[in-house]
């Protein structure tokens, strides 16, 4: 069973509306991290809302742990499953304190008072965040939100998580932070992933890269075959990282860099 | 910008007042107040007073807090003290000036009111200064959570005050850097004519609310996202805890309220 | 126009148990038509600093000097007005300033309390428009109708129609996918060649830093720590990594090739184009050297 199963998914907003996703069909496997990249506009973040039915296609199905959307019955339990953390990190801190906030969903769900205590202390950990438990939101930095919000989607145990441009209003310490505990979880966990990010570089911490366009997944390629194929980026008029321009243009030469690979690679945990 | 505002802010401590549960609290302000306004007589104020030194000597609350908390209301409490010192026409003439003149009955009936409102902020700014928002949340829903049999959405409401909050401080940043953008591009908040001053708040305000209504759309979604649903039976991480001092000061306050009843006039 | 600061102190919170120490004695300038990247924590100062330059706050010591207006801690509003209006300022997410029923209504909004002439500045409005990516059938629409990178722009423009003669960025392309952040960034570039304005740019990325600017200052704990052309601060970085901030990309990488080829590069500030050709040169050499 695969972990999410997309057929040939159509929305939009309006029923005159145009169409922001048509005919994405697609699948992921349990445990893989896939990145979402393409324009504004393209459907990506979209599509993301799609995984825990916030929004529901128009047409098509889609397959949650082998559940479908569509059932009611399931619907909650696929809720508990997919766990989102979106792009402003201030819009999404509902409690007073960060402990109160990663409780949030745990009281949602109705995780007794003793349990909550106990996954607080071990999702703090995970995401590094207990030594700031007791303070409030306007006294955190943009990557302390961003890896709150990630703890409190963790203490529901999902199965995916969903990180719709969850780095990119953070400052460049931000966005490590935020990196860094999304790589150890991949590391560590059987979580599935799902990040949708502008960052070439962090797509390619990803094991496949979905590149989307007009509604669509144009092209459903490894990290690998993506560094190999980037002149269709720059087709595009994607700007590319120093290190991935450097990367293309030795290439083209006939060069090869160990030691530029393994910076485009960074820690990746593979 | 905004260091000047107190009310409603909460200061850190480990006082008695701070370490009783909210409920107590909560409840102790309401029969307190009770007890202000059934009050009408100069012994009884001077037990209340009393009583108030005694609770704020417990807080730990340095006064300057108190004192700016006080001083927006400074103004409305001399307004009504002379409205009804001057329409209250009964008893002695006191003093005449021109065409105002001050009865005893007024000038009495104005003491009690400044008195009253005076007491009424000094006890709910002791109350906010030494309880957290969300203990005080918290103890309201539970306070209010009998209605929920008659459909009245305790917890929903609860919800919606913390949020209010929790988004206060938010709120003022974004006031700041909205009025700093502005000024930036030449607007006066301070000075120049009438127009000016309204188009300049008309620059800030709207952008004010432009970004709640986003906020709150990106807020509901993930407070969806994470499984909130009003009216769902849900469990609750905080807990109160309501200790034996918690019922000896509320059986106190009961005591002086009744006191206080028996020393009406 | 020329900006300087001369022995800038500020202090937040002043007389509290939370005084904050923001700057401190601060000295620096801008010469007309430059262009200045400022690199720094969140907490170094540097919006601080720049909140100086256009009055949003007073020196507590010391003097700003923008052209010929000059404010200190005793300055008057109408002395802080006047050097206002010659100063512009994008703030972080400037979109969320517009107010106004049409884009045309918000962009006058600048020049009318400048006192701006307002059949000449509308006569201006599509080509500013048209600067900042934008067709002037935008005029007639509702600012809030657009998509974020459009009411971005229209704020930019906002900004831009009183025609600056100092133009303060703070970290204008934040949040903006990566197509969006070139186009921008290019866009202050254009205006500063054409109209020669003295634009000081904060950011977070070294990068972008070093792609613009001629000078790059670097803060911290309400100091300027370095300061000197791109060139100069790349080449510095065991400092910048004291300082916990990022060593620019491209640094990183070419050192490392450096290390691993055992080549040396011209220069660190090369175009990846240009590295590539010269790295292919060096190895040639390498090659030949050990073939003779």
């Amino acid at each position: 069973m695969k972990a999410v199963t997309l057929q040939n998914v159509h929305f939009q907003y309006e029923e005159e509306g145009p169409a922001v996703l048509s005919g994405v069909s697609a699948s992921i496997q349990h445990g893989e991290w896939i990145a979402v990249i393409g324009p504004n506009g393209s459907g990506k973040s979209t599509l993301s809302r799609l995984f825990n039915g916030l929004l529901l296609p128009r047409t098509g199905e889609i397959y949650i742990n082998g559940k479908s959307i569509f059932s009611d019955d399931d619907l909650p339990v696929i809720r508990r499953e997919v766990g989102m953390v979106f792009q402003n990190p201030d819009h999404q801190f509902v409690a007073p304190t960060v402990r109160d906030d990663i409780a949030f969903g745990m009281e949602n769900a109705g995780v007794p008072r003793e349990d909550m205590l106990q996954r607080i202390e071990t999702v703090a950990r995970q995401t590094g965040v207990e030594d700031i438990l007791d303070k409030e939101p306007h006294r955190l930095s943009g990557g302390q939100k961003q890896r709150v919000a990630i703890a409190g989607v963790l203490a529901l145990y999902p199965s995916i998580m969903v990180l719709d441009e969850a780095t990119s209003m953070l400052d460049p310490n931000g966005k490590q932070e935020v990196l860094h505990t999304i790589r150890s979880l991949h590391a560590s966990s059987d979580v599935t992933i799902l990040s949708v990010t502008h960052q070439l570089h962090e797509a390619l911490m990803a094991d496949r890269v979905w590149y989307m366009e007009n509604g669509r997944i144009i092209h459903d390629v490894t990290a690998e075959e993506l560094l190999h194929n980037l002149d269709w980026l720059q087709e595009k008029n994607i700007p590319l990282p120093y290190a991935a321009s450097l990367y293309q243009s030795l290439a083209h030469k006939g060069i090869s860099s160990r030691s530029l690979e393994s910076f485009l690679w960074r820690e990746k945990s593979r | 910008m905004f260091e000047h505002v107190i009310i409603g802010q909460y200061l850190p401590g480990r006082s008695i007042l701070h370490r009783m549960d909210a409920r107590a609290k909560l409840a102790s302000v309401f029969f307190l107040i009770a007890a202000i306004f059934l009050t009408n007589s100069w012994t009884g104020y001077a037990v209340l007073g009393g009583a108030a030194a005694v609770i704020y000597l417990s807080s730990g609350v340095p006064f300057r807090y108190i004192r700016k908390g006080m001083a927006p209301i400074f103004l409305l409490v001399l307004f009504t003290f002379f409205i009804h010192a001057l329409f209250t026409r009964e008893g002695d003439v006191l003093l005449s000036l021109g065409a105002f003149q001050f009865y005893e009955d007024g000038v009495i009936q104005g003491l009690f009111i400044a008195l009253r409102l005076l007491l009424l902020v000094f006890l709910t700014s002791l109350l906010t200064l030494t309880t957290s928002p969300i203990e005080l949340t918290d103890a309201m829903e539970q306070f209010l959570s009998p209605l929920n049999r008659f459909r009245f959405p305790a917890h929903d409401v609860a919800m919606m005050m913390s949020i209010a909050i929790r988004f206060i401080p938010t709120l003022m940043q974004e006031t700041e850097k909205i009025i700093k953008a502005q000024t930036a591009r030449g607007a006066d908040f301070s000075k120049g004519s009438l127009k000016d001053r309204a188009q300049a708040f008309v620059a800030l305000l709207v952008p004010l609310f432009v970004r709640s209504f986003k906020r709150a759309e990106d807020l509901a979604y993930a407070m969806e996202a994470r499984g909130y649903n009003s009216g769902a039976e849900r469990t609750k991480l905080r807990q109160l805890i309501w200790k034996t001092r918690d019922t000896a000061a509320c059986v106190l306050i009961v005591v002086l309220v009744a006191a206080l009843f028996l020393l009406r006039e | 126009m020329k900006v300087l600061l001369k022995n800038i102190e500020h202090t937040y919170m002043k007389k509290t148990p939370f005084e904050k120490k923001a700057l401190a004695n601060v000295n620096v300038n801008f010469e007309k038509g430059s262009f200045t990247a400022i690199i720094g924590h969140t907490g170094s100062g540097k919006s601080t600093l720049v909140q100086h330059i256009n009055g949003l706050l007073k020196p507590h010591s010391g003097q700003v000097t923008v052209g010929g207006h000059t404010i200190d801690a005793k300055s008057k509003r109408k002395q802080i007005k006047a050097l206002r209006e010659h100063t512009g300022m994008v703030f972080q997410y400037p979109e969320h300033q517009l107010f106004e029923e049409t884009v045309e209504k918000d962009l006058l909004f600048g020049p009318r309390n400048a006192g701006k002439e307002e059949a000449r500045t509308k006569k201006r409005l599509p080509e500013l428009l048209e600067l900042v990516g934008l067709d002037k059938s935008f005029l007639e629409r509702s600012p809030f109708e657009l998509s974020g990178g459009q009411m971005r722009r229209v704020a930019i423009a906002g900004v831009l129609a009183v025609e600056p003669k100092v133009l303060i960025l703070d970290e204008p392309t934040a949040g903006l996918d990566p197509q969006g952040q070139e186009e921008i960034l290019s866009l202050f570039k254009t205006w500063q060649q054409q109209y020669q304005t003295t634009t000081i740019m904060i950011t977070h990325q070294m990068e972008e830093a070093a792609r613009l600017a001629d000078r790059i200052i670097v803060m911290s704990e309400g100091q300027i720590i370095m300061e000197g052309p791109p060139s100069v601060i790349y080449e510095k970085q065991a400092e910048l990594q004291t300082l916990h901030l990022d060593v620019p990309e491209q640094v990183k990488v070419l050192k490392q090739i450096e290390q691993e080829m055992g080549v040396t590069f011209s220069s660190y500030h090369l175009k990846p184009e240009e590295a590539a050709v010269e790295l292919e040169k060096r190895l040639q050499q390498k090659k030949g050297d050990t073939d003779v």
